[in-house]
């Protein structure tokens, strides 16, 4: 039975989301399928006896192998987070509605994370194969560091899925999801902006560099390489522990919250726990 | 399947929210009947029904449902209930069809040929998306999937409210077909009192968190009257005797809760029957003991 009800949960949330994720992957594959066709058409195309013998050849390759797979990793996986299907449950009260049905948290949340590993896998594959394209357009060889760079930046995808899970989860309003738009938001600047510190730290008194942009993207990929031995254990870890990390996160959530619609001021364990605990109190 | 008496029970359960208390209430639903659960805006009704449904921790008091505890079966008391909303809880994007893919995977018991009798009966399209359906038709998807698992007890939350009169007495005469199974119970709450006067066993009526009257319709009809009087005639009637008195230019509307003593006690006075809708405004302005319109 439990299969059954994760099917019957998987195939509605996939229903609900599908058609953002879809839109969003094809203006992703849109804006790189453009960087492509320009690529090539510095080679072989029309654009070819500009671009012959052109540092900005050099220049535009990098940016097409390195940055359009990198980017569209990140985008991919960043389009796996979306919280589409959690609005519109707000939206149509299927959320208040979904508690009276029976569905264990546990479910719940295992359906979430099936079909956000079905849109990472998705995002996953497409990085590769544009990862390989690219490559190829580009005259450069597609190496295995590439997949554990898509590995990664998944890897960081996932870990701001923690975020995600840990203030999304708890709204059940348009409101409360905004209000944890916006938290994440800061969170993440306030991490971005604490990395920028302390890099202009660190690098005072060192001398500007002016490299060209393929070389730039090339050291960033070796500076990726030397430190493979530290990223990918990293890597397999939060791959590994942040979807499990996740899916707890999601189901204390669920039993902590409930409905909070109305429960604004109690925040008291919504769980079996609780209710044989207020049993307990009723008896004494 | 166990054996029960009372498809609800609810005993001294307090839910404390800001401003608002739900204070240690107590009723039953017997099993096989309607009850109608009434009272204003605010009253407390949704806190009630969230309560009893688990969706929302109580903080004091116990419930069961269908004479079972929800801290050891929550997941099978669900599989045996059904709930109805004020307003449709599914997503535009989905049909019909799609509804009965959803819920049969959900409910162990979920029938399609009962569903497919009840889209037919309420002439709903298969394949039309549930955002143009109106609100009569939403409102009857909502009861055909909540009668497709052979639930013994529907819980409705304001189901009829909004709906027109037509649709309103479609759907009371489904509660009725409904209830013609003998282990089949149903806790309606509205504030459309009459559509629980034709169809309830029992009634319970709640007002800023507490239970003020509670038992069967025909009793609580039966019990209660309003004295109609001059107001020299009201001012002979002892303040304890009353709920509240509705003063006008031309006399007084008095209610009271035990008709036959009041018979007694006041025999020169004429005593009416009254009607849910009345106990409920009488009793809402118990406070004030008197009032005007």
């Amino acid at each position: 039975m439990t299969t059954t009800k994760l099917k019957a949960l998987v195939w509605r949330e996939w229903r609900i989301c599908q058609k953002a994720y879809l839109t969003g992957l094809m203006l992703v594959i849109f804006m790189v399928l453009f960087f492509g066709l320009f690529r090539l058409s510095m080679s072989v195309g029309n654009l070819a006896p500009v671009f012959e013998g052109s540092e900005m050849l050099a220049q535009f390759s990098a940016l097409l192998y390195y940055m359009s797979s990198a980017m569209l990793a990140a985008i991919t996986a960043c389009l796996s987070l979306d919280v589409t299907a959690l609005q519109a449950d707000i939206r149509a009260n299927w959320l208040r509605y979904s508690f009276a049905l029976p569905i264990s948290p546990e479910l719940r949340a295992t359906s979430i994370y099936i079909v956000k590993y079905i849109k990472f896998g998705i995002g996953f594959a497409i990085a590769v194969v544009n990862g390989m394209v690219s490559a190829k357009i580009a005259n450069v060889a597609f190496s295995e560091h590439m997949m554990w760079l898509f590995a990664a930046i998944m890897a960081l995808v996932m870990l701001d899925d923690l975020l995600l899970q840990y203030f999304y989860a708890k709204a059940r309003t348009i409101k409360e999801i905004s209000a944890a738009q916006f938290t994440i938001m800061g969170v993440l600047t306030a991490c971005m902006m604490g990395y920028m510190f302390y890099k202009t730290i660190n690098e005072e008194g060192n001398a500007e560099t002016t490299d060209s942009l393929d070389i730039t993207i090339n050291s960033l990929c070796d500076k990726f390489i030397s430190h493979e031995n530290v990223i990918i254990p990293l890597t397999v870890i939060v791959l590994i522990a942040a979807p499990l990390l996740g899916w707890y996160i999601t189901v204390r959530n669920y039993r902590m919250y409930g409905d909070v619609k109305e429960d604004t001021q109690s925040k008291k364990l919504f769980s079996l726990h609780h209710q044989k605990e207020t049993k307990g109190d009723a008896e004494s | 399947m166990n054996d029960y008496t009372n498809a609800i029970e609810i005993k001294n359960v307090t839910k404390k929210y800001d401003g608002f208390t739900l204070d240690n209430i107590s009723f039953d639903v017997p099993r096989g009947s309607i009850m109608g659960f009434i009272g204003q805006n605010g009253a407390g009704k949704t806190t009630t029904i969230r309560s009893l449904l688990n969706i929302i921790p109580i903080n004091a008091g116990e419930i069961k449902l269908l004479g079972l505890d929800y801290a050891e079966q929550e997941q099978a008391i669900k599989e045996r209930i059904a709930v109805v909303f004020d307003e449709l809880p599914f997503h535009d994007i989905f049909n019909a069809k799609d509804m009965s893919r959803i819920f049969k995977g959900l409910y162990q018991k979920w029938d399609d040929k009962v569903y497919e009798s009840y889209l037919d009966r309420f002439q709903l399209p298969r394949k039309k998306k549930i955002g143009q359906f109106s609100k009569g038709m939403k409102m009857k998807l909502q009861i055909a999937c909540a009668l497709s698992h052979d639930a013994e007890l529907l819980v409705m939350d304001e189901a009829t409210t909004g709906l027109d009169p037509v649709v309103r007495s479609e759907i009371l005469d489904i509660f009725l077909e409904y209830l013609q199974e003998e282990n089949h119970s149903i806790l309606m709450s509205s504030h459309i009192t009459s559509d629980l006067e034709k169809i309830a066993d029992s009634v319970t009526f709640i007002d800023r968190g507490k239970i003020l009257v509670t038992g069967y319709k025909d009793e609580v009809l039966g019990n209660h009257g309003v004295i109609k009087c001059t107001k020299a005639d009201y001012k002979d009637i002892e303040p304890e005797d009353i709920i509240s008195a509705r003063i006008t230019d031309f006399g007084a509307e008095a209610m009271v809760s035990d008709r036959a003593e009041a018979a007694r006690k006041y025999s020169g006075l004429l005593i009416e029957p009254t009607t849910l809708e009345e106990i409920m405004v009488y009793y809402v302005h118990r406070v004030a003991k008197e009032w005007s319109v």
